[in-house]
């Protein structure tokens, strides 16, 4: 890692945001993070980038980007991972856009989640302008460990955490950021998942609700993500006790894989799309433990049969809904009103379902078999199902 | 008697190998190791058929488990060296000479044994020089093809991915030398006959169906913004300028950009039917949006593509399919086309100079060349004139001085400045310079002459290279849109404003495209799921792109 | 440790117990105290019917009497990697059982787990983490991913790895490691096991912030405690 400094003199910026962010910190990318400085005439801007020895290119970039625009009393912080120059002009052309006109007032109605960003989907799903980040980049409260590791953070550690309101009701939210190393759980993330059910339910609020997209623990603090996923399990089961409703959305890339997959299967009730990914263990590690003929990850049409969000509404292990975002709220609201129980029939419910489940498959091998035991009709054409048919096909 | 000798030799080599086949059929499987020792003779010419796409591969399996006591020394000619086996037969003492066209995946490998002495490389050609050259002094004597269908008596159906098959069978059955295919499927009926069973010598019954790679499809979920800003200059600056109707595109993911903005931006601009009618290019799925919308009229592949056989087959109107429905494609003609046929060409590349030439070699690689260099070179012989031509002819002549007595071809770079952080490309010196040395060539392997080039894109604006006077002010149109390169670093900077004044440089804003119009909701398709959607299901993708 | 030789070291001959697919079952008493046992021995996978096994008698002993005490054996290799356990929905399996756990502890058991072999992976968090107090024998092996394997897919060099893990106890295995994270309240002796655990009974059952608080002392996780208080009280 090189860190680097520069001042450039920029006439006083007439900005109406400050502490937010552009970009993410992944391969090929950067995070930008604005913030008011004390001289007027002045950017100050620190650069932390894994590619170093190229501070004569940054310095041009940078000056050609205050000749154009007005940055005075600002200060920009940039979390690089080796972004081009290309790269980084769009990102703090983006930043200034940004500041200058707020992304409060976004019309999101033709958005797809997939497209967005984690921030993006919360205002995307919740009441305009009704959200409010809580411990957000401005705060700075970054991963100590990847820093040790040589590696760059990201100034909310990959996960966004609120309160907003849909359809005028309080609610809390979280939104995992799968650019940032995968949407893997550390301790700083994964405690900041685990505060934000716990103020949820000391403020007793209408409904937690977690965007989920991730791969599970991060490798690099591995027994700390792990325990992180655990404390927030216990949280969660906290919020169904006090029959809080805790809805998740599993439609981002990453879909919810290791701890995070046992974790989308604590709350109340999924939401999934088809392009989305839910299981323990990934297809890569099968594949890698147990060998090719067991499970061949690049049969990606086989990953989705075993593990695709179409296969687990089947199951009965998530709610569908296409993946444009006004269905996909519609979903959530749908269930916003139907709370669920969490006692000793549902458990036992729950029980008597697994357990038929183990004996109606006992010959499955595949998600194709699971459907037609599932009963029904043409099994292999619905993974080529438009959503509306196959939403059809499920009722 | 003298002249026939070739004729008589095949005649003989044929009554010893009977043994082993019946009819033309090899009777046993496991014996064919033993038929390529009884068919190929040491030093002969052999085309193991590697194309751009489709690969021999059971018959380059079996040619790796000949004696190399008694097949030896051969000289491969084939376009490609793709699959493990083409090195291999090198590395086992089989085959010790090539004349070729590119290598896909095994580069690295190609390079060690050249240096080691293994390979004396020949030649890097282009697919149409290596083709001619079939025709004159590499004719094969002994040619290994693949088919995917064959009857009883030996006609061939080669289908989607017919690709260079046909010429190498003309070339090596009309000169007396022995054609041996694969095939997988065995049928009483042809859908219809690719190659008459004349042309064919020997036939054998493949295990597997053969490898098809789809090496033309783009995911449009990583087209991100920087390219979408090159592609919308492109089509203001370049496309709609000069009217461009009959063009070629490369593989990169800036050219598949255009073609996911040509129903969106280009059809918002009023350029339906005034740009991109005809198409030299394999079926890329990232067209259909545009075939959907009516904006392409004809498209002529030297492939297939996988999974594009159903929608091809539709569209019957657009690609040239044969009586039984299904595409044909021909790499030797779609290449003429691409050569003769077309106004413009455009494509991407690792490295450019200060002059334009550019360059997919690296140090480490040996890539070569494919088609490129023919379909992105302007030639000097007469063609037939168009506006595009005539238009792109007077700017040259104008700047050069010069009465217009013939157009120019238009030879479009679309790169980003960078190919990653601190990999310029644009550099002082090509890496291809550095390989030729290092190799021993007797030229560097340039893929397109800079003096081709007419326009540079990037993401910086576009650089009109033929409002060009000298050499002087090329190196520094091209330093103008190099960006924060070193090379883009040095320009300049006044004399770059002059030529900006005179619109040898564009930048966005001088095209009215703003940096924050360049968004993915311009996309006609933002996933694979959505071409399968837009294609109405038509279009069936590999596995390996499937998100569902 | 062999499972057997540690309940008969641990009750004697109070104890009644059945192992059947790795899953161990039973009932056992000492000093008064009657205790439910379950557990996963001989470092098995845990998979989809293991899981649903270890519910039900959970479920069971609450629907008998939900003021019980319940000991968890940990000795696991991790969850099943396989393609059919996955297929049918492991996560919702080792989500079931975690509830489940959870549950019991909610309605009055008293929950604790000995980690006495290995504790791998998700098979850790689908069953031994969800206990009020996480106990573990000297010998345990407790780890995410062995150092080879997180080398491999993090590509950071393995000394690197073996370096720095000598200073923190964030990512490398080692049952030490998870005492300072709090997650382990101590790593125990046998014989010490179930005195600890009467003693334990005998107060109340650690709050929900007990392991962050305990890395906080311990300095294992510094910000883990101090971010969770600041969300709260944002």
């Amino acid at each position: 890692m090189e860190k680097l400094q520069y001042n450039f003199s920029s006439k006083t910026n007439k900005l109406s945001e400050f502490g937010i962010t552009a970009g993410v910190v992944n391969s090929g990318n950067l995070e930008i993070l604005l913030e008011k400085h004390d001289k007027v005439d002045e950017l100050f801007i620190e650069i932390n980038t894994t590619v170093p020895g190229f501070a004569a290119v940054w310095q041009a970039v940078i000056s050609d980007f205050v000749a154009k625009y007005a940055v005075g009393a600002c200060k920009f912080t940039i979390n690089d991972c080796g972004a081009t120059p290309a790269i980084v002009s769009l990102r703090l052309r983006q930043l200034y856009e940004l500041a200058a006109s707020g992304n409060q007032g976004n019309d999101y109605s033709n958005s797809r989640y997939l497209e967005l960003n984690a921030r993006e989907r919360i205002n995307a799903l919740v009441d305009g302008g009704s959200f409010t980040e809580i411990m957000p980049a401005i705060n700075k409260i970054v991963s100590p460990h990847l820093g040790q590791l040589d590696l760059p953070v990201e100034f909310d550690d990959g996960v966004i955490i609120g309160t907003a309101k849909i359809s005028g009701k309080p609610v809390y939210i979280a939104s995992q950021n799968y650019a940032f190393m995968g949407g893997a759980v550390g301790e700083v993330n994964g405690a900041k998942l685990s505060g934000i059910c716990l103020k949820a339910l000391k403020d007793k609020v209408s409904a937690m609700i977690f965007l989920l997209d991730s791969g599970g623990v991060r490798l690099h603090e591995a027994n700390a993500g792990e325990i992180a996923i655990s404390e927030l399990i216990a949280a969660i089961i906290q919020l169904k006790l006090a029959s809080i409703p805790v809805i998740g959305i599993v439609a981002g890339r990453n879909g919810a894989f290791g701890g995070i997959g046992i974790v989308s299967q604590c709350l109340d009730a999924i939401i999934v799309t088809e392009n989305a990914r839910t299981s323990v263990s990934g297809p890569e590690v099968i594949e890698t433990v147990m060998g090719v003929a067991e499970y061949d990850s690049s049969d990606r049409a086989l990953v989705w049969r075993t593990c695709g969000g179409r296969h687990r509404s089947i199951m009965g292990d998530a709610f569908y809904s296409s993946k444009q975002i006004g269905d996909i709220r519609q979903k959530l609201l749908e269930l916003l009103d139907k709370p669920t129980l969490f006692n000793e029939k549902t458990l036992l419910d729950e029980y008597q379902q697994l357990e038929q489940r183990l004996i109606d498959n006992q010959n499955s091998r595949d998600g194709i078999d699971v459907w037609a035991i599932a009963g029904l009709s043409n099994p292999q054409q619905i993974p080529d199902l438009s959503d509306s048919d196959f939403m059809e096909l499920l009722k | 008697m003298k002249f026939i000798q070739n004729q008589l030799l095949k005649k003989e080599t044929l009554a010893t190998a009977s043994k082993l086949l019946e009819g033309k059929w090899l009777k046993d499987s496991t014996k064919l190791p033993l038929l390529f020792e009884e068919i190929i003779k040491p030093h002969n010419r052999v085309c193991l058929e590697g194309d751009n796409q489709k690969q021999a591969v059971y018959l380059a399996k079996g040619l790796c488990k000949v004696n190399p006591q008694i097949v030896n020394n051969l000289h491969i000619v084939q376009s490609c060296l793709s699959l493990p086996e083409h090195v291999e037969i090198f590395e086992r003492g089989i085959a010790s000479k090539v004349d070729f066209c590119y290598s896909s995946g095994q580069g690295a490998r190609v390079m060690n044994l050249a240096a080691e002495g293994k390979i004396e490389m020949k030649a890097i050609h282009t697919y149409l020089e290596l083709f001619s050259r079939y025709f004159l002094d590499l004719t094969p004597n002994v040619a290994l093809l693949v088919a995917e269908k064959a009857d009883r008596a030996g006609n061939l159906y080669t289908g989607a991915n017919t690709e260079e098959t046909p010429a190498i069978a003309e070339a090596t059955a009309f000169k007396d030398g022995i054609v041996i295919v694969e095939v997988n499927e065995i049928v009483d009926e042809l859908p219809r006959v690719d190659i008459p069973a004349s042309w064919v010598d020997v036939l054998v019954h493949s295990p597997t169906p053969q490898m098809v790679k789809p090496l033309f499809t783009r995911d449009p979920a990583k087209i991100d913004e920087v390219k979408i800003l090159m592609a919308m200059m492109a089509i203001k600056g370049i496309y709609a300028k000069y009217g461009v109707n009959r063009l070629n595109h490369g593989i990169g993911y800036a050219t598949s950009a255009v073609e996911l903005l040509l129903p969106t931006y280009a059809e918002s601009l009023g350029l339906k039917g005034k740009i991109c009618q005809y198409m030299v290019i394999n079926p890329c799925p990232t067209l259909i949006p545009a075939i959907e919308s009516g904006f392409i009229k004809t498209i002529c592949s030297p492939g297939g593509e996988v999974g594009m056989n159903e929608y091809v087959r539709a569209h019957a109107d657009i690609f040239f399919n044969g009586s039984d429905g299904s595409q044909r494609s021909n790499r030797a003609f779609a290449q003429l086309a691409g050569l003769y046929a077309i106004d413009m060409f455009v494509g991407g590349s690792l490295q450019i100079d200060l002059m334009g030439n550019s360059s997919t070699a690296t140090i480490e690689r040996m890539t070569g060349f494919g088609g490129a260099p023919n379909l992105g070179s302007d030639i000097n012989a007469r063609r037939h004139s168009s506006d595009t031509w005539l238009k792109a002819g007077a700017e040259y002549a104008q700047t050069q001085d010069k009465t217009l007595l013939k157009g120019r071809k238009l030879v479009v770079q679309m790169v980003e400045t960078f190919q990653a952080a601190g990999q310029p490309t644009f550099v002082e010196e090509l890496d291809a310079l550095t390989l030729q040395k290092k190799m021993k060539m007797p030229l560097p392997p340039i893929m397109i002459f800079g003096d081709d080039v007419t326009h540079i894109v990037t993401e910086i604006g576009i650089a009109n290279l033929l409002l060009c006077k000298d050499l002087a002010e090329r190196e520094q149109a091209i330093r103008a849109v190099a960006g924060y390169t070193p090379v883009g670093l040095a320009k300049d900077p006044q004399k770059v404003a002059e030529l900006h004044k005179r619109g040898a440089i564009q930048y966005p804003e001088d095209l009215g495209i703003r940096f924050s119009d360049a968004t993915r909701d311009l996309l006609a398709a933002k996933s694979i799921k959505d071409l399968v959607e837009i294609s109405g299901g038509l279009y069936n993708p590999p596995s390996m792109y499937r998100d569902w | 440790m062999k499972y057997q030789d540690l309940l008969q070291q641990l009750f004697g001959n109070e104890i009644n117990y059945s192992v059947d697919n790795n899953v161990l079952l039973g009932d056992a008493a000492f000093d008064n105290q009657q205790f439910s046992l379950c557990g996963i021995v001989d470092a098995a996978q845990l998979d989809n019917v293991m899981s649903l096994k270890l519910a039900k008698f959970i479920l069971d002993k609450v629907n008998l009497d939900p003021k019980f005490n319940l000991l968890i054996f940990i000795d696991t290799g991790g969850q099943k990697t396989s393609r059919q356990a996955e297929l049918l929905g492991l996560n919702r399996y080792f989500a079931h059982l975690i509830k489940v756990i959870h549950y019991a502890r909610a309605k009055g058991a008293r929950v604790f787990s000995l980690v006495y072999g290995s504790a791998l992976g998700g098979a850790f968090i689908a069953a031994g983490l969800n206990a009020e107090k996480v106990y573990a024998l000297a010998e345990a092996q407790i780890a995410v991913m062995w150092l080879e394997a997180m080398s491999r897919v993090t590509k950071i060099p393995l000394v690197r790895l073996e370096e720095l893990s000598k200073s923190s106890a964030i990512f490398a295995p080692g049952a030490e490691n998870f005492v300072k994270l709090g997650v382990i309240d101590k790593i125990i002796d046998p014989a010490a096991f179930l005195p600890q655990i009467i003693s334990d009974i005998g107060g109340a059952a650690p709050s929900i912030n007990h392991w962050r608080e305990l890395a906080d002392v311990r300095g294992g996780r510094t910000l883990a405690n101090k971010i969770v208080s600041q969300v709260i009280n944002d």
